[in-house]
């Protein structure tokens, strides 16, 4: 049987990226819903017990700011191309976002139109990641110097910062299930967490824009 | 249970400070060195080793009869108290008599009861700290009044503290007012009788709240009542959401495969139908 033919889809670096930052972020929930909410105080025992929690929360809370800094800083150029390709919404996209990418198929009828490198879905969730993170982060900071800020702010901040974490926690349960679960979608977790590649087959059909992006460049670099 | 409360009267109050010395031999905790800025008042404010002080708010205009405003301030003992509610280890309890207590050992240091409190009294260090109405001695010590008292009222040389049932305290502040009101102090008022579910320290002021610094009117803040009777109940319905999107997405995909294996199927069949 012939090999399948693969495609680079996620570079080197965007992995490992992806995975110190998955760590950080199931630290920082994990730790975080034990200090919120009694239902979750059990997670407390990950990190020896809550006040082991709490202490830790803080210092992966200034990995989470400081090692996407760092990304960003030493890797702009991906950075801007992945700002650039998330900042292009078209109508497709839109298309795509009413239907639910035909995820919901029957309850949501509709042929999903073709999509680029990420589908409007992934698009939506790298600006909720961003904006979240950087509201997590803010009041998080506040929360840590709380004596140097007047009261009233580390209150509200309090309230933004668990509401905030509480969405993007939700948020990434269902980014999980549709990279790792999915029976149809599946593919992309060995993708991001293993060597990078991706069938040309699910790209051509998953992705059509930016497969087709691909094959002119294959084509050029051909000749 | 009937509720303990402090009794505090700042119109006899001398500012001589025993009760910080006693509270702070006591509750054994390490004296901090200061330097004079101008105010009688030291320490300048609560810290993780000052759980009391006594406030001054000088007045020493020239040409006027100098004037010294004194307040106990220290936890109020709220009967709604926000430190409570917000901490999420149950180091910071409230009896059924309406004392504030703390476990140390459970503090997790996060110092949500500061920003909480409309004080900003619980002061953190390593653990927290604050007033606990010397709970050693009103609940360990004997029932003789030398160690069933807290040790700031057993040491006030003025007669200016009192401790015990909160409603004969309520009804001895009312009657002092209305004397000090007599006696030419119109603004006389007692702090604390009703506000945050009344407080656990009452203090007969000789004026407005305002001119000791306090609040005239402090509230649970709203943004603690979303945070904690809003937000926390609905946390893990959240996530049962999120669960049951994917679920519904996973019961979806399974359909849609079997759906295109049919059509697979029958145009195969057809398909076959057409080559016969």
């Amino acid at each position: 049987m012939m090999k399948e033919k693969m495609i680079l889809k996620h570079e080197k670096s965007t992995r490992i990226f992806h995975w110190v930052n998955l760590v950080i972020f199931l630290a920082l929930l994990f730790s975080g819903l034990a200090i919120f909410n009694p239902n979750f105080r059990f997670f407390a025992f990950l990190f020896g017990d809550l006040r082991g929690a709490a202490e830790l929360h803080k210092y992966f809370g200034i990995a989470y700011l400081v090692v996407p800094f760092i990304y960003i800083v030493t890797h702009f150029k991906l950075f801007k191309k992945f700002i650039a390709r998330i900042a292009d919404f078209d109508e497709d996209d839109h298309k795509w976002l009413k239907i639910s990418g035909g995820y919901m198929a029957p309850l949501i009828k509709g042929e999903p139109p073709e999509q680029g490198k990420f589908n409007a879905g992934q698009k939506s969730l790298g600006w909720i990641i961003i904006v979240v993170s950087c509201i997590l982060g803010i009041t998080g900071l506040i929360m840590m110097f709380y004596t140097q800020v007047p009261p009233v702010l580390v209150r509200y901040s309090y309230l933004i910062h668990a509401a905030s974490g509480l969405f993007i926690g939700c948020g990434i349960l269902v980014h999980f299930y549709l990279a790792a679960i999915h029976p149809k979608s599946s593919k992309e977790c060995k993708t991001m967490m293993g060597n990078g590649y991706i069938e040309a087959e699910f790209a051509k059909h998953h992705n059509a824009k930016w497969y087709r992006e691909v094959a002119k460049e294959d084509k050029s670099s051909e000749k | 249970m009937s509720r303990l409360a402090y009794y505090y009267d700042s119109s006899k109050c001398m500012g001589c400070r025993g009760c910080q010395a006693a509270c702070k031999e006591w509750n054994e905790e390490e004296v901090e060195n200061t330097h004079f800025e101008g105010s009688y008042q030291n320490p300048p404010q609560l810290s993780p080793d000052t759980r009391m002080i006594i406030k001054f708010y000088e007045n020493f205009e020239k040409d006027t009869v100098p004037q010294l405003n004194m307040l106990k301030y220290q936890c109020f003992h709220c009967g709604d108290p926000a430190c409570v509610k917000v901490c999420p280890s149950g180091c910071l309890q409230r009896t059924e008599d309406g004392v504030v207590i703390m476990d140390k050992d459970k503090c997790i240091a996060c110092g949500y009861c500061h920003s909480a409190c409309p004080f900003t009294i619980p002061s953190i260090g390593k653990t927290v700290n604050k007033c606990d109405m010397c709970f050693s001695r009103i609940r360990e010590g004997s029932e003789s009044e030398k160690t069933s008292t807290p040790a700031c009222v057993k040491a006030c040389l003025a007669d200016a503290l009192s401790f015990g049932n909160r409603d004969e305290l309520v009804q001895k502040g009312k009657e002092r007012v209305t004397w000090l009101k007599t006696r030419g102090y119109e603004n006389a008022n007692l702090y604390g009788e009703s506000i945050l579910g009344g407080l656990g320290v009452l203090s007969v002021l000789k004026d407005k709240p305002t001119k000791y610094g306090l609040p005239e009117e402090p509230s649970m803040p709203l943004e603690i009542t979303a945070w904690k009777d809003i937000l926390n109940p609905i946390a893990p319905l959240a996530f049962v959401g999120a669960i049951g999107l994917s679920a519904v997405q996973h019961l979806c995909a399974l359909k849609q495969i079997k759906d295109e294996k049919k059509k697979d199927d029958t145009d195969k069949d057809d398909a076959d139908k057409g080559e016969k």
